[in-house]
């Protein structure tokens, strides 16, 4: 798993350590049935507070990323299959955007919305 | 053509000579019974017979030990042979394979030969001397005809480093775990063990009892310590330790002078799998296939098996970079 946080971004830390857990599933480095490592390892290798590592895996499990499971941890579930399926998508979708012009968070808007008329 | 050569020279030996020596002993043991139903003995104890079973015993067993082993032996070694690698192992299990059939063909073909021509109460010793002999003989032999090889070890493929943006840290964690089906042969064996260290203590053998559990002890701490390694790369350098925090091996970033992605062959590389220490190279091979390879400055390698080598490599090589960068 590989894991990058940035202590002057403006994202707090959970939500970077979590991203970075996304982005491995989407980039395939780790799939479904995958053990995340535990969040001591994590806390120490990143120098972190243990809570945070906590309250990022927390984010992922409520998400559905990730579950925890007895004596095995923080286990990836079959979402990140589906990550790795659509992060080509969302590779050409970014490309086509920028060639448009836009950035990506003009994609980002774009999905929003696109998702909220779904819903609607 | 240089290669064919020791490719072929590899096949003849690991694979051609135990297949004459394995249908010699058959052919010498098949003319020796007066039929195959008869009974032999096929077992000997410390105080003379005591195991007996049909003549066609010994023939089957010449052919799949005689032939089976070097066949399994020179299915580890061949593919590595093919793709162009060479080591002093790669050289050693043809002969090896040689060797072990030659051992089991005389052991076979000498008891059917004693029982059928020396006297009802002959030792089955002089048989063994023999053997171990012949194997002896054999394995030189395997080894001298064959051309010598010097290493050749898979080229390891670089990666790009994987930039980090200045006030970004960036750390991979993992584990570098065995294959499912050897570590469940493991955990079984641990568990057959314990569970006969148990057996021992309430029929109350006391000797048999204190040197099972023993064992059974052993067998579990080198189990859980060999097994699992957990492993961490970041701009430091790398660290690789098991569960209990031994063994453990950690690498600076100022000490890589590169990290590769290779192809691991433990039993050809390594001579097997486990912690290996090699001419040149400490090993961490729980698996064969895809490993990360860490060369020091002093020119020592570090393999260990992962299956996200490439990343690992990646974190490295940015983490060395970086600090032969700081110390210029």
């Amino acid at each position: 798993m590989l894991i990058r946080i940035d202590s002057g971004a403006d994202a707090p830390l959970y939500d970077q350590i979590a991203g970075s857990v996304r982005e491995d599933a989407a980039a395939g480095r780790i799939g479904p049935g995958a053990r995340l490592p535990s969040a001591r390892e994590v806390s120490e290798a990143l120098d972190v507070n243990l809570h945070t590592v906590l309250k990022a895996y927390q984010l992922l499990r409520d998400e559905g990323l990730v579950e925890m499971r007895r004596g095995r941890g923080a286990v990836l579930t079959e979402m990140a299959a589906a990550y790795a399926g659509l992060s080509a998508d969302a590779r050409a979708l970014v490309e086509r955007a920028r060639e448009a012009g836009l950035g990506v968070d003009a994609v980002v808007a774009l999905l929003r919305a696109s998702g909220s008329d779904t819903r609607a | 053509m240089r290669q064919d050569h020791v490719v072929r020279r590899a096949v003849l030996v690991g694979l051609g000579g135990p297949a004459l020596v394995s249908c010699v002993g058959v052919a010498v043991q098949l003319a020796s019974v007066p039929s195959l139903g008869a009974e032999l003995i096929t077992h000997w104890g410390p105080s003379g017979p005591d195991g007996y079973g049909p003549a066609w015993t010994w023939p089957v067993l010449t052919l799949a030990v005689g032939l089976g082993m070097p066949a399994l032996l020179m299915a580890f070694a061949l593919p590595s042979l093919r793709r162009g690698e060479r080591s002093p192992m790669l050289r050693l299990l043809p002969a090896i394979a040689l060797g072990l059939s030659a051992l089991i063909t005389t052991v076979s073909t000498g008891s059917v030969l004693v029982q059928r021509y020396g006297a009802p109460d002959d030792s089955i010793v002089p048989v063994m001397i023999a053997a171990f002999a012949a194997a002896l003989l054999a394995g030189f032999l395997g080894w001298v005809v064959q051309p010598a090889q010097d290493m050749i070890v898979p080229a390891s493929r670089p990666v790009s480093p994987l930039a980090t943006a200045p006030g970004t840290r960036i750390v991979w964690l993992g584990r570098a775990e065995m294959g499912r089906g050897p570590m469940l042969v493991l955990v079984l064996a641990s568990t057959v063990l314990a569970g006969l260290a148990v057996w021992m203590w309430v029929l109350g053998d006391l000797a048999a009892a204190i040197i099972v559990t023993a064992v059974a002890l052993l067998v579990t701490v080198l189990v859980s310590i060999m097994t699992v390694f957990h492993v961490r790369a970041d701009a430091r350098g790398l660290s690789v330790r098991s569960p209990i925090g031994f063994p453990r091996f950690t690498i600076a970033a100022s000490d890589i002078a590169s990290a590769t992605v290779t192809d691991v062959s433990g039993l050809t590389q390594f001579g097997g799998w486990g912690v290996r220490m090699i001419p040149g190279a400490t090993g961490v091979i729980l698996r064969n296939g895809p490993g990360l390879d860490v060369a020091r400055r002093s020119g020592r390698r570090f393999v260990i098996t992962l299956d996200d080598a490439e990343t690992v490599a990646g974190v490295l090589t940015a983490a060395a970079e970086r600090a032969h960068a700081d110390q210029d």
